[in-house]
């Protein structure tokens, strides 16, 4: 019986196996198939990545039949994390994850985005950026580091980001006289592909007092692109002018192919909480 | 690319493929016939043919048409192509040991020639009075130059001096050009100062316009530009690429309306029948490897995107365009040949050659 079966399903298939193509298509040409490809990573849109009480989070990939699937502790995304059927509204820190799924197609990488609940937004500061940024990515200045207008991955677009290839960044801060910050945070833009690197080191002074500092590795490997904010916890002790110095790694890493010469540092936002 | 041409060989090669084609042109019926309890197809992937693009305009995908020896015919970065009138597909390249490739519609190659252009970037395939000529903006070489099919130079346009726009040939940076139909040369400047360049077919410069600003009639990287005769009446439509826009002006450079394309970036307008197609090199915010092609209809409205992302319009407008699947790394020129297939060739990507989609 069963061996019956299987002789008819043989001819079936050899007799379909060449009505698939069109005529023009009669050369032997092996077409790419579906399943050899990765999906490309959704799109995440966020109205605030620094929030007070809560932020939005919309998700998108317009491909017919896929599914988005996200995580808000840090894990990795499967088909069995939450699926995503309308937009996020999401009120603590945290680390949001997000990947793609279609039937035909390979799963997207994982987009990855931290979103930073804050206590209160400072107002009340004067910020003087003491090093030029180059004249290639000028950004605006002193107003570009405030506006809370967040630069996205292109950097080449709009004027949120300014970029440098300095030995150090120094910017001077005058805190108004009462005003009480707790934390100072830096968003920095990381894109090894395009040599831009996040800083070694971020050091806080008052005059020449060293306040606050914060230290970071070299990346051993290229990672993904990804904006990502820096802090620094401010002493309840502390004066009205402060001075951030911001100080880019030497050298680009041995692993890159700029090893050896000076990597670009991007920021686009400065602010306290 | 090339693991995804190693994996499909790898398929074809052990027969995976297509004994698992076949399953693929089963009958439901048949399905249904044969599910007895021997049989399980649960655990048996259904492999399909990719197909790409939306509503009339979809595609099959040979990534192996047209790939050579590259030891004997390298490539660096495909960056355009046409069709000559004898049906010949032609590829410039900027490898400068044969710039340009000529194959046949199948991928066969016919010919190479070409030494001089090692910024050959913009090729404008030109039939005057029965005759191919071809143009090949150089951007390395600051200069437009005209040859035969077969490649004699046959004139050289310079930087434009007397413009008064230009003091050094280092400013002048054209990425392509476009003939009209009293062979006048219109020539797009558009990794330098983003003027558009206005000659007589002698090379007499005639006009200037465009230029960098944030005016509708200004650029940001005046990539590509053709002439659109689909009215009757000819005019220019050139790619504003970082903008995400296509810019019409007439033929004496008034500025007359702005397409947006938002997450687009679009190299160069290519006008087949009534339709547009534009390879897009980068998607969304403008990451690396998120290129696709766009097809616009008669009514210049994104009908497909072959490797993009559904396009969609909310009152009117297009909703930002995306990648959709990783096929395309960085389109940067589509030839449609007179079968309706694309010949796709990519920017930065692996001096890999073109790809072919077959219209279905």
């Amino acid at each position: 019986m069963i061996r019956g079966l299987v002789f008819v399903f043989v001819i079936w298939a050899t007799s379909c196996s060449t009505s698939g193509h069109s005529s023009s298509m009669s050369e032997n040409i092996s077409f790419a198939q579906a399943e050899a490809f990765q999906l490309s990573t959704p799109q995440l849109m966020i109205d605030s990545i620094l929030f007070v009480e809560n932020a939005e989070v919309y998700l998108d990939l317009d491909v017919e039949g896929v599914e988005l699937f996200y995580t808000l502790d840090g894990a990795a995304v499967s088909k069995k994390s939450k699926k995503y059927i309308g937009p996020l509204e999401i009120d603590a820190s945290t680390e949001l994850k997000v990947k793609a799924f279609h039937p035909e197609y390979l799963p997207s990488k994982e987009v990855l985005q931290k979103v930073f609940k804050v206590k209160a937004l400072k107002k009340g500061m004067k910020i003087h950026l003491q090093t030029q940024a180059n004249k290639n990515y000028p950004g605006e200045g002193e107003k570009s580091l405030q506006d809370l207008k967040k630069g996205t991955l292109n950097f080449r677009e709009g004027k949120a980001w300014s970029g440098f290839q300095a030995e150090e960044v120094l910017i001077d801060i005058d805190l108004e006289k009462g005003l009480d910050v707790e934390r100072l945070y830096l968003s920095v833009l990381e894109d090894h592909g395009s040599w831009i690197f996040s800083p070694h080191r971020l050091e806080l002074y008052e005059d020449k007092k060293l306040l606050a500092f914060s230290e970071y590795k070299k990346p051993e490997q290229a990672q993904p692109s990804e904006i990502k904010f820096l802090y620094l916890d401010v002493p309840p002790k502390k004066g009205s002018h402060l001075r951030l110095k911001i100080i880019p790694f030497s050298e680009i890493p041995s692993w890159h192919p700029g090893v050896g010469t000076k990597p670009w540092f991007f920021m686009d936002e400065l602010f306290f909480e | 690319m090339f693991l995804e041409k190693w994996y499909l060989g790898y398929l074809l090669n052990n027969n995976v493929l297509k004994r698992r084609t076949f399953i693929e042109n089963l009958s439901l019926g048949a399905i249904g016939f044969i599910s007895a309890p021997a049989f399980s197809f649960d655990n048996i992937k259904i492999l399909k043919d990719l197909i790409v693009g939306h509503n009339s305009h979809k595609y099959k995908v040979d990534l192996n048409w047209g790939a050579l020896n590259s030891d004997f015919y390298p490539v660096n970065d495909c960056h355009e192509m046409v069709q000559d009138s004898k049906g010949r597909i032609l590829l410039l390249t900027n490898h400068t040991h044969n710039n340009v490739i000529v194959y046949d519609k199948k991928g066969k190659l016919i010919e190479v020639w070409g030494t001089e252009y090692p910024g050959a970037h913009g090729l404008t395939l030109s039939n005057e009075n029965g005759e191919d000529f071809l143009y090949i903006a150089d951007n390395s070489r600051h200069e437009v130059i005209k040859t035969t099919i077969d490649g004699q130079e046959l004139m050289t346009l310079g930087y434009p001096k007397e413009s008064g726009k230009y003091e050094k040939a280092e400013q002048y940076i054209p990425t392509e050009t476009a003939i009209a139909p009293n062979g006048d040369i219109y020539v797009a400047d558009g990794y330098g100062l983003q003027y558009i360049l206005h000659y007589n077919f002698k090379g007499e410069l005639l006009n200037v316009f465009g230029g960098r600003g944030d005016g509708e009639e200004h650029f940001d990287n005046a990539h590509g530009i053709c002439i659109d005769q689909r009215s009757g009446t000819p005019s220019l439509l050139i790619t504003a690429r970082m903008q995400n826009k296509l810019k019409r002006f007439n033929l004496d450079g008034e500025y007359i309306e702005s397409l947006d394309l938002p997450g687009a970036y679009i190299c160069r307008p290519v006008i087949h029948n009534k339709h547009v197609f534009l390879a897009t090199i980068w998607s969304g915010d403008g990451s690396q490897n998120t290129g696709f092609v766009s097809i616009l209809d008669e009514k210049n409205q994104l009908i497909s995107a072959p490797g993009g992302t559904e396009p969609k319009y909310v009152s009117g407008k297009l909703k930002p365009m995306r990648q959709a699947i990783n096929l395309f790394k960085h389109p940067h020129d589509v030839c449609v040949d007179e079968d309706e297939n694309l010949y796709v060739a990519q920017w930065n990507a692996g001096k890999t050659y073109p790809i072919k989609l077959y219209r279905v």
